[in-house]
């Protein structure tokens, strides 16, 4: 549900506030010619949720995630046939924007992506586009959201500051305070802590499962550790067949989750004793 | 091949030499020529005695008339080819060609063109607003190849983290590029315009007068005196000691409106490397 507090109304779109399934993808066919990258079928990603994907390189993670809010559908080198919808509404349903739908399912890349300009303007970047606020709602909305992604202390004092000038920690934490601005329903993260030290990756964990509570969240990761941490289910994508593309199953067990954590620290320990 | 590279280093070395030694050599003569007549009343007055008495203040003026109004027809030009290069993408290869195209035309050939256009077929005879239009026709093709090059040097990211916060095509433009473009449209525009205030060949045919002329009140008929031009006449003259030492000046009048002008491009230039400047790479080709 919103916060009705926060002068933010642009997303969820569900009439009755986050629940239910906030995706659904029926089927989901990206390929490159002429390979078949991505061949999904039947997933379902409910509100307020926590979703990890994982998968060696090159399987199709990264894609997807940009399959599901459309930005790769613009690249002519791929073919995309979808059946997605998004809160029950197909996402290329002509009641839905690609901005909208952007809007409503944020996206954070692995490397954060802060714009030459100030702090406050970063953060005030996305959601400037989607409706006009008073400079007073303008500065309780940064307050909120540093407080939110646990930036506030840090950077109180320099929001006119270049966020170039910000730490990578810093940054993401101010990626996904932009992305959080827009109030999204989904948000897909893609890789967000690969490029952080340990103590950073906690609070940006931290973040995500606090963030879950609220809205539905897809992480891409190949941290296996990270995935142990973190509460919510576990999708990997594998390949069976390599022309058939990539499909996705769902690791049931939250002990398998533990045993795959085990055998990875086990291999990494015998290639490090090796 | 350790031979070769050796005297191919002390080949560069030398041509850099030289290089450098010419254009000092340049500028300490026309600062020994230059500086002896220029002073404050030879900016100030206006010329007399056909150029052998008085300043040059009417060719400042003209010169200054001339390269702003072909600031501004060329902006919004040059950044309608680049919003064009940004979101038609089909468009990019015409659009390239054609500016490398146009930035080919010698100058004489495009100012014979606009006398034909403006003089002959629309009947303004001599005036500044030709001049402007044919200097911004000569300014578009660089200007434009400066916002196409520092839109290029934005990072990829940029753009997909704009388009994932939901901001339409347009709005990635004007919140986005626009205010990123603002460097490079700076020192793009200065260094271009350095290059207009400099070219005579133009404004000689439809613009310019020698004298005669001082501010204009409209566009038909109103010519401008400009610097170029005040420099060729008086090289005409130049067995006159008097015009010569004017000449001398004026020279060195010209090139300081030229350094001063494309002193923002060397500031950027030599800045560039700062932090949180990545995007105001610029490259010096062109």
């Amino acid at each position: 549900m919103q916060n009705s507090n926060s002068p933010v109304k642009t997303c969820c779109l569900h009439p009755e506030g986050r629940i239910g399934t906030s995706l659904k993808i029926k089927r989901l066919i990206a390929s490159t010619l002429p390979k078949r990258v991505l061949n999904l079928s039947h997933l379902e990603f409910p509100a307020r949720s926590l979703t990890s994907i994982v998968g060696r390189s090159g399987i199709g993670k990264s894609t997807f995630l940009r399959v599901i809010n459309r930005l790769l559908e613009e690249d002519p080198q791929w073919t995309i046939e979808v059946d997605i919808e998004f809160l029950g509404t197909p996402i290329h349903s002509p009641k839905l924007s690609k901005e909208m739908l952007r809007k409503c399912i944020g996206l954070i890349l692995q490397e954060p992506c802060v714009f030459p300009f100030s702090v406050k303007r970063n953060l005030l970047f996305g959601i400037r586009s989607a409706q006009k606020l008073s400079k007073s709602e303008e500065s309780c909305l940064v307050e909120k959201l540093l407080q939110n992604v646990g930036l506030w202390d840090e950077v109180n004092n320099r929001l006119s500051e270049n966020a170039e000038h910000l730490s990578v920690g810093q940054k993401q934490r101010l990626c996904i305070a932009r992305s959080l601005a827009l109030n999204p329903e989904i948000l897909l993260m893609d890789e967000p802590t690969s490029s952080l030290d340990p103590d950073t990756t906690l609070k940006i964990e931290e973040l995500i499962q606090s963030l879950s509570k609220e809205r539905c969240i897809i992480l891409v990761t190949h941290d296996r550790e990270q995935i142990s941490r973190l509460k919510g289910r576990v999708l990997e994508f594998y390949r069976d067949n390599l022309s058939a593309g990539t499909i996705a199953r769902e690791w049931k067990e939250k002990t398998l989750k533990v045993n795959r954590t085990a055998e990875f620290t086990k291999e990494s320990q015998s290639f490090i004793s090796t | 091949m350790a031979l070769l590279a050796v005297l191919f280093h002390r080949f560069c070395q030398l041509i850099l030499f030289l290089t450098v030694f010419l254009a000092l050599s340049l500028f300490s003569i026309l600062i020994i020529r230059g500086m002896p007549s220029l002073n404050l009343s030879f900016i100030m007055d206006p010329m007399a005695n056909a150029g052998l008495s008085g300043g040059v203040r009417y060719q400042i003026l003209g010169s200054l008339m001339l390269i702003l109004s072909a600031a501004i027809f060329a902006t919004p030009v040059a950044l309608s080819f680049c919003y064009c290069f940004q979101n038609i993408p089909q468009f990019r290869k015409p659009l390239i060609t054609v500016l490398y195209a146009l930035n080919s035309v010698p100058s004489i050939v495009l100012g014979f063109l606009a006398f034909l256009l403006f003089a002959v077929y629309l009947n303004w005879g001599k005036s500044w607003l030709a001049g402007g239009l044919i200097l911004a026709i000569m300014v578009t093709p660089s200007l434009s190849f400066f916002l196409i090059d520092g839109l290029r040097a934005l990072p990829s990211t940029y753009s997909e983290t704009a388009k994932s916060l939901g901001l339409s095509a347009d709005d990635r433009w004007w919140k986005l590029y626009v205010p990123l473009l603002v460097k490079p449209y700076l020192t793009g525009l200065f260094l271009s315009l350095g290059r207009a205030a400099g070219e005579t060949a133009p404004i000689l045919f439809v613009a310019s007068v020698f004298y005669g002329a001082t501010l204009p009140s409209g566009i038909k008929d109103n010519p401008v005196l400009s610097l170029p031009y005040h420099i060729f006449q008086l090289s005409q003259e130049a067995y006159q000691p008097e015009a010569l030492d004017r000449l001398w000046s004026s020279a060195l009048l010209i090139v300081l409106i030229v350094l001063v002008l494309q002193a923002p491009y060397y500031y950027f230039f030599w800045n560039r490397n700062r932090k949180g400047s990545k995007h105001a790479k610029l490259k010096l080709t062109r």
